[in-house]
């Protein structure tokens, strides 16, 4: 079987044991967490910034529960560390299954491409928050987990279907794959 | 198997985040925990510094593209059966020998850890202790991601129990 | 101004939910300085959601406008709940005594992996409730308990208690 097609039926069986919730719950918490960030905060800039770290930090944890619960346990290669990020993550956690495109030649930057999304139904940006990036969340979670599996990586949000564009890109470009060094 | 002992976890740099140790009651038939600790602080930190080499190791001996890994080994006293996470985390059983692999076990542990641990704000196991500010002395300095968790002591208790008797 | 609704999107983790929320909490508990603040957050951005789902539910049911207060309650603890939460609530009840109303749920999905200390995350739910019946026109003060379900037993529900005005 290819790789791809284990990785969807990985997805498949795991989620058929796990809890599961209806869309909605979590697209409107997320909303509601925007719109706090953006009364709290002075600018977008930061709502930003404050975005990507929740997501980097839910990315740190939300790791471990992905590989405990498939059983998979990849070397930090990219490939196939983003094939799991899209055909089992994102299936698992937001119920869709990114396309991978544009790989460089040594296979260290890729394009994560989806449409629509768990976090975003039914969203519009008003004009004022045209800077906002909705999905920074998203971004953060991709860096965080990759992190934890020894992979630095760079995200950037370079297409946003809440901004017009057809899809929501987001590049993401391997930096460093870190050696663990002991504390002592 | 109710010569387990005691599960340590570590965390991707080899510092203990996590202890617990045991005992089988025969009377009450379950596994009790204790404050009384199966290995000391010095033997941990040894336990450590030895399973932290064996992922390199492995790999420099085994062919390549092959995932091998070390999965338990055994002195006359103890066998330790070691499950090392993609994240780097180390969770090692020590009991009693001749006891088999316990790899299966240790992954269901892994998924209570996910479950109670990985799913609590409050628990940062994947952080070092040098990342945080340090409190006090150098020497007494705990690393910031010790686990605190009540519902995976409890979990965990439960399991091992189920699984000696 | 027309949205388009999606409906039919596939079931996502719980826990997906659970990891948002429990950094949502995090986020506020940074930023309070007590805990009653905190709460106090918590429910606002609750009432935030509340505010979208009546929009929503509207849209999707071309709901009737509800007159009474029992039948507004009984549309959030029946289709609201079923939207949000998978299921209806465990019950509604009114208190002929002072005229109000109770929700009750046994296991929020707030509640389901948090280990949150003295605050109650079903406050967030509390706070929905509270942003629909002020959508809809309604003052009524709606507080969050947690009750023994009955005296025989120490089973606890959670029960959000709508008080007449």
């Amino acid at each position: 079987m290819s790789r791809e097609r284990n990785l969807a039926k990985i997805a498949e069986s795991t989620f058929s044991k796990l809890d599961k919730v209806h869309s909605e719950i979590f697209t409107m918490t997320y909303g509601a967490i925007v719109t706090t960030l953006v009364e709290d905060l002075d600018n977008v800039d930061e709502v930003n910034a404050q975005l990507d770290k929740m997501g980097h930090n839910i990315g740190e944890r939300l790791v471990d529960e992905l590989l405990a619960k498939t059983g998979l346990n990849p070397q930090p290669d990219m490939r196939y560390v983003m094939e799991i990020v899209t055909r089992v993550g994102f299936r698992i956690y937001l119920g869709i299954t990114p396309t991978l495109s544009n790989w460089n030649a040594d296979s260290t930057t890729v394009t994560l491409s989806f449409r629509d999304s768990a976090l975003s139904d039914w969203v519009e940006l008003p004009h004022t928050l045209d800077d906002l990036s909705y999905f920074q969340l998203v971004c953060g979670v991709i860096r965080g987990a990759l992190e934890m599996l020894g992979m630095k990586v760079k995200c950037t949000i370079t297409a946003d279907k809440l901004k017009g564009a057809q899809t929501t890109d987001i590049l993401v470009e391997l930096q460093e794959v870190m050696q663990a060094k002991f504390y002592n | 198997m109710s010569s387990i002992c005691m599960l340590v976890i570590f965390n991707r740099s080899g510092e203990p985040i996590f202890e617990r140790s045991y005992q089988w009651s025969p009377t009450m038939r379950a596994l009790l925990p204790q404050t009384t600790p199966c290995l000391n602080d010095e033997a941990v930190g040894l336990l450590s510094g030895l399973v932290f080499s064996l992922r390199p190791f492995v790999s420099k001996i085994s062919p390549k593209n092959s995932a091998d890994s070390v999965n338990c080994f055994t002195t006359e006293e103890k066998t330790y059966h070691l499950l090392e996470t993609a994240t780097g985390l180390k969770f090692i059983i020590v009991t009693g020998p001749n006891v088999t692999p316990m790899t299966n076990e240790l992954q269901q542990i892994y998924q209570l850890f996910a479950s109670t641990v990985a799913l609590n704000p409050l628990n940062r196991p994947h952080q070092a202790s040098e990342d945080a500010p340090s409190e006090g002395k150098a020497d007494n300095k705990k690393p910031n991601g010790q686990i605190v968790s009540a519902s995976f002591c409890t979990a965990l208790d439960s399991f091992l129990t189920r699984l000696s008797s | 101004m027309e949205k388009t609704l999606k409906k039919g999107r596939p079931d996502i983790a719980m826990s997906s939910f659970s990891f948002l929320f429990a950094e949502m909490l995090n986020y506020f508990h940074s930023r309070a300085s007590s805990s009653d603040e905190l709460e106090g957050r918590l429910q606002a951005a609750g009432e935030r959601l509340g505010l979208k789902v009546l929009e929503l539910m509207t849209y999707r049911e071309k709901a009737n406008r509800k007159d009474t207060l029992e039948s507004f309650l009984s549309f959030i603890s029946n289709n609201v709940w079923r939207m949000l939460f998978g299921r209806p609530a465990d019950g509604l009840q009114r208190i002929p005594a002072d005229n109000s109303y109770m929700i009750l749920e046994s296991v929020p999905i707030t509640n389901r992996y948090i280990e949150a200390g003295q605050l109650n995350p079903a406050t967030f739910i509390t706070g929905i409730i509270i942003g629909m019946l002020r959508a809809a026109g309604f003052n009524n003060p709606v507080e969050t308990h947690v009750w023994k379900k009955d005296e025989s037993t120490n089973e606890t529900t959670n029960v959000y208690l709508v008080k007449s005005k």
